[in-house]
């Protein structure tokens, strides 16, 4: 079968590799489209501990149940399905709260093992959700990057509030959407690219230019600030722009990977007793419920996805990493 | 090995020459060291309980040393072969939803241990079966194995006060004073409620409840004729508590805790109700013009149950005083007969 396997910073090939085995327990995805996620962007842009090279990434799949292993139900086989790409040890006492992304001895399928940038991959049998027939391929492998704004507008966004999202990549856009859901009653979205902020803004949001951005956050808020901060860029410019808009008692939510460390403006923190908290991933819960946002027509995927055929990978890795467009990419496997 | 057999209705038997339970390949072997004996084994026996098919081997709430472990066992982190560990009984799937979400209390398809068909730790040795390795907890070195059976109800009363919510200053007021209460009354003094009040219908009860932990309560009357309604009010100018758990499976005391309740107070029902008569009429307009609160309570979690082996360390000073009898195994005849004439707490017996 072919796999789209990362050989090393900014290092993509295509490649004949052998098939996956079903072992017991097990299922084998067959490929149908693989999303390209912004961590497997940071992947193939720089070195990581995360991601060992040869590698074949891609967390955000659907495709059809090809095989069984032992002990699993043989009338899975052709079920329709999304990747739910954590495998959490399910003993640690992290995952016996129903944290799963707190896990210890977590694994990331894409990362800690083969993904879905691959015609075929074998998981356990779990990790292989089955999706409504009615739900369309291109709108269900949106399950796994809405559980992420699921997880934080869960506990972020309240009734009411006003929320400043601070990154307008697809994450930034979903959590634009995922930000209504939870009665926001203004979003607003900033981003560096002004090409990117369109998506976020067809979901509802106001747009904030980057130069400037205090200024027409405070203008939008009668100089009041906003409720909630999500932060999708991670960097020292956005901590102290987040910072700076944020309310006295507003919460600040962490969810960008852009820089690992920096300066950060502890006598706002604790002047304006602002509270600022990471998010990872996502819960068992929040995917469930995700999925079921989806199937309720929570989001439409017009225009948000480019469709790429598997050989031409390379290329929009390539695109994606030096150009931050198209928007998001969905490879084409089966 | 030596084993108790409830042989019948209110019949119990010592055998001495009963096979010793076998390894189960995915399970464990548990050499009993304390086995607690609570409200649900003494209704099995006083009653019967066709989860309990005599000669039935009863027992939920055992500590004992790690034996032996089957080769597929798979164990909690932490715990290997020769721990001293707890085994919490509420036997739970690990895939439906609430346990996924955390809430094993909840779990759909649970079972008890110590009921058919897993028999119970009244023994020298018990069995692990591989459904319940999950629930293995290890052991404070400095925790005795007779205050470690506790766990079980321990847990579940400390879920009791998570929902309460009991908050600094509060006053907290616990109906029904038998263990649950007596422990529910420690954690909420813990908390830092400002007040804590504790009443009973019966006047011996709240007599063996005061002597364990009277010390850390300001107050403690029998319900009388109005429930104990009354005497709560005169201690609190007519306004009420901001918090009380109903720990009684009376409804009495679920009516009376509406008349306790201050303005925006919160109320756990933590006992059920017989399941032949579970309808309880409640007076509604007090919940409506006061603003309450009514929530329930049941088992614990998997967190609840970490928590509690810390808690039962730490506080075992105080929390000891609640375990007021210990049998060995041949005398489980008297322990039972114990809760029969209602004059302990809680009762363990040690193989
Ligand atoms: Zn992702
Ligand atoms: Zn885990
Ligand atoms: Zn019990
Ligand atoms: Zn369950």
């Amino acid at each position: 079968m072919r796999a789209l396997v990362y050989l090393g910073p900014r290092r993509m090939e295509l490649q004949e590799v052998p098939d996956p085995v079903a072992e017991p327990g097990e299922v084998v995805i067959d490929s149908i489209v693989s999303a390209v996620c912004g961590s497997d962007l940071h992947g193939f842009r720089e070195a990581s501990s995360r991601r060992i090279p040869p590698l074949v990434m891609g967390h955000e799949t659907v495709g059809r149940i090809g095989a069984v292993g032992k002990g699993v139900d043989p009338e899975r086989l052709g079920q329709r399905v999304v990747l739910k790409p954590i495998l959490s040890c399910g003993r640690c006492d992290a995952c016996r709260a129903g944290d799963i992304n707190r896990c210890l001895e977590g694994r990331l399928v894409g990362r800690d093992l083969a993904g879905g940038f691959a015609e075929r991959f074998a998981v356990p049998a779990p990790a292989a959700v089955p999706i409504p027939s009615e739900l369309p391929d291109d709108v269900a492998v949106l399950t796994e990057p809405l559980a992420n704004a699921e997880h934080v507008t869960e506990r972020a966004v309240r009734e009411g509030d006003v929320v400043f999202v601070i990154g307008s990549g697809p994450i930034g856009a979903l959590m634009v959407r995922a930000a209504f859901l939870h009665r926001a009653r203004q979003v607003l979205v900033t981003d560096t690219n002004p090409e990117r902020l369109a998506f976020a803004v067809a979901q509802g949001a106001e747009e904030i230019p980057s130069e400037g951005a205090l200024e027409a956050v405070t203008t939008a808020t009668d100089g009041v600030g906003v409720d909630v901060v999500i932060d999708a860029a991670g960097f020292e410019a956005t901590w102290a722009l987040g910072l700076q808009a944020i309310r006295p008692g507003g919460r600040i939510f962490e969810i960008g990977l852009g820089a690992p460390s920096g300066m950060v403006d502890f006598f706002t923190v604790l002047g304006k007793e602002a509270t600022i908290a990471g998010s990872y991933a996502w819960t068992d819960q929040d995917f469930a419920r995700s999925l079921e946002l989806l199937a309720d027509g929570a989001l439409t995927a017009d225009g948000w996805l480019t469709r790429v055929p598997l050989a031409a990978g390379q290329e929009a890795f390539e695109d994606l990493a030096d150009r931050g467009r198209p928007f998001k990419v969905l490879l084409e496997l089966g | 090995m030596r084993a108790a057999f409830m042989t019948g209705v209110d019949e119990v038997e010592i055998r001495e020459d009963t096979a010793p339970p076998e390894l189960d390949p995915a399970g464990a072997v548990l050499k009993v060291e304390a086995c607690g004996i609570c409200g649900t084994d003494a209704r099995t026996f006083f009653n019967g309980d066709p989860k309990a098919p005599p000669p039935w081997q009863l027992g939920h709430e055992p500590v004992g040393v790690l034996e032996s472990v089957g080769p597929d066992a798979v164990l909690p982190s932490g715990v290997s072969l020769g721990d001293r560990v707890f085994l919490g009984s509420i036997l739970t799937c690990g895939t439906c939803r609430w346990c996924v979400e955390g809430f094993q209390n909840l779990c759909e398809r649970h079972l008890l241990y110590g009921y058919d068909p897993y028999p119970g730790a009244y023994a020298e040795f018990a069995a692990v079966p591989p459904i319940a390795t999950k629930n293995l907890i290890g052991l404070p070195p400095e925790l005795p194995s007779d205050l470690a059976t506790v766990a079980d109800p321990f847990a579940c009363a400390l879920n009791g006060i998570e929902q309460l919510d009991v908050r600094l200053g509060d006053g907290v007021m616990i109906v029904g004073t038998g263990p649950i209460g007596c422990w529910q009354a420690v954690m909420a003094r813990d908390r830092g409620a400002a007040r804590v009040y504790m009443t009973d219908v019966s006047s011996e009860r709240l007599k063996v409840a005061t002597d364990a932990v009277g010390h850390l309560i300001d107050d403690a009357w029998v319900a009388g004729d109005d429930n104990g309604v009354g005497e709560l009010m005169t201690r609190t100018d007519g306004t009420g508590v901001e918090r009380i758990s109903v720990a009684a499976p009376a409804k009495a005391g679920q009516q009376a805790a509406l008349e306790m309740a201050a303005k925006r107070a919160t109320i756990v029902y933590f006992a059920g109700l017989p399941k032949h008569d579970p309808i309880s009429p409640l007076d509604m307009n007090e919940l409506h013009y006061k603003e309450l609160s009514i929530l329930g309570a049941y088992g614990a979690t998997h967190r609840q149950y970490r928590i509690t082996m810390d808690y039962l360390d730490r506080r075992q000073d105080d929390l000891a005083r609640v375990v007021t009898h210990r049998f060995p195994l041949d005398r489980i005849a008297e322990a039972f007969e114990t809760i029969r004439a209602g004059t302990g707490l809680k009762m363990v017996i040690l193989p």
